[in-house]
């Protein structure tokens, strides 16, 4: 799994490409955890591009419960957009919907979480 | 009776103490396309060698046109130029250019012409798609390639029979395509063929009959649909259902994550399933994991099987469970929630066939993307 | 025997394709010959030039405590064993050989009887003798201890000689008047044949003259053959193989001025002695006091300066050319001679090797070990004195069975591996075509097999050739032999040992490039692109 970052107005963009598995969860966790702890104004949200990821399972989803919490803890945005169906499907079963926003594309993730 | 073109009579091999081979007979007639399958071991190989004498028969017959060939007296080089044998390591002849390969049966065996054993040659390769590596090396082409130089070389000694030993199980996937199209092609043009392959959707589409060989006999023979769709013998069918699945053993905490999803993968190729399916087996399959680990220490060790009907073109990922063991389905724990959510997302139907002193629990992938979209 | 002193030993090693008595020049691979040349010369300079500060020799105690150079098996090595305990005894193949090593001051001092060492310091004007006589010795004919007969006829021969003043001419001839000529004997050829034993020690005894053999003993032999009609055929050895020679019956009598020594009786048997002779040092000129040691006096052992005098001196002189040529060709028939032989017969054994039959694969596996396990010049000399013990035969065809044996079976294991590793799917795929077992291994598996083995035997061939070099144990006059044999004569070390390699190099270049040929005609490549149009 390939995780790039980019920074738009105190928004960090992660773009993850590739599967997020029992196999790389824990790395996806320690690439992530980090943004949450960046302070003093620097970021204010985080939102996930899932663009180019075409599979989750419920090994990555724990990461993204980790991250809404760490999200919640520092008062800090956090949303994911851009799902393919299938890990639409998995967010979907599992109520994810309740603990963080879904938008469906990278503008609206946008305004999302600037207005969080 | 005196149709067949091929007649094998109680064929026995041994080597040692070991029997490969224990009374095979058949009848071969001429223009039939027979693909021999069955598990490693069996002795398909072995046969296949048998018929053109690059192993001698314990005992038996084999009577090609007429001619006994196991017979004391016969003469094994001149009855070899009518059956030629493709090799799955190719076997081409390293010091020779690809035209050299072709020419020089026919050269020296066949006492053709310089003129007409060239000409024959490029034509030949022609057929293949191979006439610009003519005078290329061996050791320049690709594996695919030269597999498709081999058939050629065996075609340009014009024999009666072709025999085919594993001819693609060496090739990469990539270019096992490429040499079954030219070995469908010849098929068509008439030839008599038997071929040893484990390619079962390739079996099925160009033979004309299949034999399924088991302990060193045909156990059960007759055209594709039969041997693959309606089997009338329980060894049959229990060989054509493996073949047809994907089995995940894990006995260890430490799962190879990369492994199981890599051949889960190649399994999904092969029956040409799509993209979306598999990674919803994937999804499954690593879910059910997740919720049978835990009982790893008393259970020692499970399998997951994958299993793709062609009839009804349905992928069932089930696993057989002790009674004793309590069904992860059945869990409340909030821990594993997650994985039987997401376990219900990826699948379509979760079953629990109970049978006397186990359970199979199958989860059926759905075919379709959920009704849900983003 | 316990010797306390060091033995400078000819290097038996297989590898070497000279025989230095001094060190050999620094090791350059076969293909780099123009480094190892000229490494070799500049070598040799700086040993010249290096022989400035020695202790200068002012007596014959002193001498006894320095190094002294004999001949093995001679009978200066029992006496020098035996009376100069304190003395580093260095031991030589031949008179010529020690004496290139006192010129390049390995040794301080070397022995010799008077008439010998008059005839060197005619040649050798750098040596001299020193002091007084050390012992006297009696010098007779050798014989096997039952050749009884032989010896009386000998004994009555001398009689005579002595009595009617024959003895006493040649050795004026010889020994006093310096003459280098034998008076023409005519010989019957229907005679029987009487072989006689000799050794190189140079003039007056036994050398070469205008490629003649010649000497005060090749006179008395002559005359001694004649009295009993036979005619006599000289077999030329190095000394310590004289008395072998005569042991195993492959000459009939030596005549080469052999001191009668106690422990010689024990093995041979002599006849009365003929001459009487003091036996003297003699050492270099330069090492004596009153010698002036500055470099002017000290002249280079000819480099530059000399060329022209050294290539006269070793080459033209006497027709030495001829002797070159003819000990190159000996060479040659002896490489390629062992070579076709060798490739033969390790094809056979090759092919026993690899049977599945013990009887065929046992005795062929047995045989290449021992071949390969036996340094050459112990085999050779195996195969000379112990196989072909008293048979009478050509010893250039003993040299090239024997070498032929020792490449036969490296040729084996060579075409053995070759064959191991051609795929043994090649030979299916061909017997499926329909070829038969002989057809499929003449079109399919042998032109691989030459192709992949040619390299590495080309190396072995080389190798062989350059084993060659020690059949001048044996008596066989090979391109080395002549070049210890004009060294023997001209003292000359540097010259034609440089000779002698450059030859070698060039024929060990030419036989390899025949190879190289092969080579690349049966590469596929290069088929390939001769094939397409």
């Amino acid at each position: 799994m390939n995780i790039t970052t980019e920074h738009r107005d105190e928004i960090t963009i992660v773009h993850a490409e590739g599967r997020l598995d029992f196999g790389n969860a824990k790395s996806f966790q320690s690439a992530i955890e980090p943004l949450f702890e960046q302070t003093e104004g620097h970021t204010r949200a985080i939102v996930v591009n899932c663009s180019q990821l075409e599979y989750i399972s419920s090994a990555g989803l724990r990461v993204f419960l980790v991250g809404a919490k760490l999200a919640n803890k520092n008062a800090m945005g956090f949303t994911v957009c851009n799902l393919s169906p299938l890990v639409k499907d998995v967010f979907d079963i599992s109520g994810f919907g309740n603990i963080m926003p879904i938008c469906s594309d990278l503008e609206s993730a946008l305004i999302t979480v600037k207005d969080a | 009776m005196t149709d067949a073109m091929i007649r094998i009579e109680d064929l026995h091999k041994q080597f040692g103490d070991l029997r490969v081979l224990n009374g095979v007979d058949a009848d071969i007639r001429k223009g039939e396309v027979i693909s021999i399958i069955g598990p490693s071991g069996c002795g398909k190989s072995t046969m296949l060698r048998c018929l053109n004498l690059l192993e001698q028969p314990t005992s038996g017959r084999i009577v090609i046109e007429g001619e006994e060939i196991t017979a004391p007296g016969a003469d094994a080089p001149r009855i070899r130029q009518r059956m030629n044998m493709v090799f799955q390591s190719f076997n081409l002849f390293d010091h020779l250019t690809v035209l050299e390969n072709l020419t020089i049966g026919p050269l020296q065996l066949l006492g053709k012409s310089e003129s007409e054993a060239r000409k024959k040659a490029l034509e030949l390769l022609h057929t293949v798609g191979l006439a610009e590596r003519a005078n290329h090396l061996p050791s320049e082409l690709s594996g695919g390639q030269k597999q498709r130089v081999a058939i050629a070389r065996c075609v340009a000694m014009d024999p009666d029979v072709i025999l085919l030993d594993e001819p693609t199980s060496a090739l990469d996937p990539t270019m096992v395509s490429e040499v079954l199209a030219v070995i469908r092609n010849l098929a068509r043009q008439g030839l008599t063929m038997l071929m040893v392959t484990h390619e079962m959707e390739f079996a099925r589409d160009a033979s004309s009959r299949i034999f399924f060989m088991h302990e060193g006999r045909i156990h059960e023979q007759g055209p594709p649909d039969q041997v693959f769709d309606h089997p009338q013998s329980p060894l049959t069918r229990a060989f054509i259902q493996r073949v047809r699945s994907h089995v995940v053993s894990i006995d260890s905490p430490d799962v190879d994550i990369f492994a199981i999803h890599g051949g889960l993968e190649g399994f999904c190729e092969k029956h040409l399933i799509t993209r979306d399916v598999a990674l919803r087996l994937d999804l499954a399959t690593e879910e059910l994991i997740a919720l049978l680990l835990p009982g790893l220490e008393s259970l020692k060790q499970f399998e997951l099987r994958a299993e793709y009907s062609e009839t009804d073109r349905s992928l069932v990922l089930s696993v057989n469970l002790p009674a004793s063991f309590d069904n992860p389905l059945d869990g409340t724990d909030i821990e594993s929630e997650l994985n039987r959510q997401v376990l219900a997302q990826a699948g379509g139907e979760i079953d629990v066939v109970r049978r006397e002193t186990s359970y199979d629990i199958q989860v059926t992938i759905r075919q379709q993307p959920s009704a849900q979209q983003a | 025997m316990k010797r306390r002193r060091l033995a400078l030993r000819r290097v038996h090693d297989q590898r070497l394709p000279l025989h230095p008595t001094i060190d050999p020049p620094a090791p350059g691979s076969n293909r780099c010959w123009p480094i190892s040349a000229s490494m070799a010369l500049l070598f040799m300079c700086c040993i010249s030039l290096s022989a400035t500060a020695q202790d200068v020799i002012s007596s014959v105690e002193q001498l006894k405590q320095m190094r002294i150079g004999v001949t093995q098996g001679s009978a200066y090595d029992v006496y020098a064993d035996k009376n100069f305990p304190d003395a580093t005894v260095l031991r030589f193949n031949s008179q010529a050989d020690l004496i290139t090593a006192l010129v390049a001051n390995k040794l301080d001092a070397g022995m010799a009887d008077g008439a010998s060492l008059r005839a060197l310091m005619a040649e050798q004007p750098r040596v001299t003798a020193f002091g007084e006589s050390l012992f006297d010795s009696p010098s007779g004919a050798g014989f096997r201890k039952d050749s009884t007969s032989l010896r009386g006829q000998f004994n009555k021969f001398l009689a005579q000689a002595k009595a009617d003043g024959t003895l006493e001419d040649i050795e004026r001839r010889w020994r006093k008047e310096g003459r280098t000529t034998l008076p023409t004997i005519a010989f019957d050829t229907d005679a029987p044949v009487l072989k006689v034993g000799n050794s190189i020690m140079g003039l007056p005894n036994v050398t070469y003259v205008d490629n003649l053999l010649v000497g005060s003993e090749i006179e008395i032999a002559m005359r001694f053959a004649q009295s009993i009609g036979h005619r006599p055929e000289f077999v030329t050895v190095d000394w310590g193989a004289l008395i072998p020679s005569l042991i195993s019956g492959k000459i009939d009598v030596i005549i080469s001025d052999m001191f009668i020594t106690p422990e010689r009786e024990e093995s041979i048997g002599f006849s009365n002695p003929y001459r009487q002779e003091g036996n003297y040092f003699f050492v270099l000129k330069s090492r004596l006091s009153g010698a002036n040691n500055s470099k002017t006096a000290q002249e280079p052992i000819g480099i530059f300066a000399s060329l022209k005098d050294s290539f006269y001196r070793n080459i033209i002189r006497e027709d030495r050319y001829k002797l070159i040529f003819n000990g190159l060709w000996v060479t040659v028939i002896i490489a390629l001679g062992s070579c076709i032989l060798g490739t033969a017969f390790g094809v056979a054994m090759a092919a026993m090797r690899m049977s599945s039959l013990a009887i065929l694969h046992v005795p062929a596996r047995i045989f290449i070990e021992i071949l390969r396990g036996v340094p050459a010049v112990v085999l050779l000399m195996l195969i000379f004195y112990v196989v072909f013990g008293s048979v009478n035969v050509n010893p250039v065809a003993v040299a090239i069975f024997s070498f032929g044996l020792m490449f036969a079976a490296y040729s084996a294991e060579i075409f053995r591996a070759g064959l191991l590793s051609i795929d043994r799917g090649q030979t299916e795929a061909a017997v499926s075509l329909g070829f038969t077992q002989l057809g499929s291994f003449r079109h399919i598996i042998l032109p691989q097999l030459i192709q992949r083995i040619l390299p590495v035997y080309r190396g072995e061939f080389i190798s062989m050739v350059k084993n060659t070099s020690i059949v001048g144990y044996v008596a066989v006059q090979d391109l080395t032999k002549v070049g210890d044999i004009i060294r023997s004569r001209t003292f000359d070390a540097f010259f034609p040992l440089i000779m002698v390699t450059l030859i070698y190099l060039l024929l060990i270049w030419l036989l390899g490039q025949g190879l190289t040929y092969i080579e690349r005609r049966t590469d596929p490549e290069r088929r390939r692109a001769r094939l397409t149009p």
